[in-house]
């Protein structure tokens, strides 16, 4: 164990530029997604991005509870953002708490202003985000799998929508954090975007960043953002394309 | 791969035409004079009405015309069963919203019906055929294998077997009329639903 006050601060950044990983300042983690994988959902992805594990339920569109929340004009939106006891290193207490309360929120506004949510009054269409493991970036990875989720219950929406975030580790703008860069760094902003109309549907700061470094972070986001559209998409065809060729084969 | 052009399979968001070309039709939408799709699903191009849809993979069920539903029988009214559709026969998945259904009295039963009390009771599990699906739901009971499929004894709430002309509360011995479904009792997911809704 090492001498107890005296933290150590892991160097983000080598001379050569690279960070603690090896990636570069605008390379994103591994990503890999499956659409599909739970059978009693109305739709789910399983979202695998770096060291993050977060698997996505959807349900609906149905009955509201609790109903005083229904609405007479459009469906609303209900998230669930929770880490599970051991996706941190110290066991993490079950339940709510302050931090996913909010997380669930800001994920429900950003999916109930790209789906078609006046076309189901009086219902709800509920998100489940579970963070089996968790490295830093897990709302965005919680959007990403919900998005696709979404799409597979066949929910209408205008577009699937990729998060990623962005912070400032030594003094230079990096895509994608880890654990250890978002802890140590200076700054983190979560974003998600609408790549069809290119509105950002959520975007959060923590730290601080000047305004250059803002607008150079947000240009970058929305790279990383499109990036992960395509991973986003290529998950989708691959788990159903392939199921609708196969289909008229076998008919014929 | 001939088969990827006949069922092209498109995401949300992705380019179907442009809003000159084509009408955006059901599970499709309009932004800045292109249409999009809006499902994960296979485009169809009707050119003579000139419009597109997009067939959802995973279809959220509405009621069309022609479709067997279950639905929960909540109020019988002189001339008219009110009920609440669950889901159609076909799928798991809830109708949205658990919309409102009605029998008239005529599309009850094939023969003359005096008395819908006779033929159901509030609580009863229904399977029904969809005649009208928009604005208001329509449903008719008006063949063998449509009518009441699950049903609860009226004096000690008991479950209630089918003699074939009536039913028989295995309970108390009590006996009622009803419209009986040849599928009375044997669909488990009928009281399945029955019994979710029922608790939800």
């Amino acid at each position: 164990m090492g001498s107890v006050g005296a933290k150590e601060v892991p160097q983000l950044l080598n001379e050569a530029g690279r960070r603690i990983d090896g990636r570069g300042l605008e390379d994103l983690r591994a990503l890999k997604i499956e659409a599909g994988i739970l059978n009693r959902a109305d739709g789910s992805a399983y979202v695998e991005w770096g060291d993050n594990k977060v698997m996505a339920a959807v349900y609906g569109p149905r009955e509201v509870h609790p109903r005083h929340l229904q609405q007479n004009t459009k469906a609303i939106v209900q998230c669930r953002y929770n880490m599970a006891a051991f996706s941190v290193d110290e066991r993490k207490r079950p339940g709510l708490d302050r931090r996913s309360q909010e997380i669930s929120k800001v994920i429900s506004e950003a999916f109930e202003s790209v789906l078609f949510v006046e076309e189901y009054p009086r219902t709800s269409i509920d998100v489940y985000i579970e963070v089996l493991q968790a490295n830093a970036g897990t709302r965005c990875a919680g959007i990403v799998a919900a998005s696709v989720a979404l799409a597979d219950a066949g929910i209408p929406m205008v577009d699937l929508i990729p998060a990623v975030a962005v912070g400032k580790i030594a003094g230079k703008i990096a895509l994608d954090l880890k654990k250890e860069e978002d802890n140590y760094g200076e700054a983190d902003l979560p974003m998600a975007l609408v790549p069809r109309s290119g509105r950002l549907v959520l975007l959060q700061m923590e730290g601080h960043m000047s305004r250059p470094e803002l607008e150079q972070a947000l240009d970058l986001g929305v790279k990383g953002c499109l990036k992960i559209y395509e991973v986003q998409k290529e998950a989708l065809r691959a788990r159903y394309a392939v199921r609708s060729t196969e289909a008229p084969e076998v008919a014929a | 791969m001939t088969a990827e052009t006949k069922e092209k399979l498109v995401l949300p968001g992705e380019l179907l035409g442009t809003a000159e070309e084509f009408v955006p039709g059901r599970g499709t939408y309009e932004h800045n004079g292109q249409v999009f799709a809006a499902l994960l699903g296979h485009p169809s191009y009707d050119n003579q009405a000139r419009s597109v849809t997009v067939r959802a993979l995973h279809d959220i069920p509405h009621l069309s015309e022609g479709e067997t539903v279950y639905a929960r029988v909540d109020e019988i009214k002189s001339a008219m069963l009110v009920c609440t559709v669950l889901r159609s026969t076909e799928t798991e998945r809830a109708v949205p919203g658990f919309p409102e259904g009605t029998v008239h009295i005529s599309k009850a039963k094939e023969s003359y019906v005096e008395n819908l009390n006779r033929e159901f009771a509030v609580g009863d599990l229904i399977k029904a055929r969809v005649l009208q699906g928009y604005p208001t739901v329509k449903l008719t009971t008006q063949s063998a294998d449509l009518g009441v499929v699950s049903a609860r004894c009226s004096e000690c709430h008991g479950p209630m077997t089918s003699t074939g002309k009536d039913l028989l509360c295995s309970r108390c011995g009590h006996r009622e009329s009803r419209k009986i479904s040849s599928d009375y009792g044997r669909s488990s997911t009928a009281s399945d639903s029955g019994a979710s809704a029922a608790s939800g």
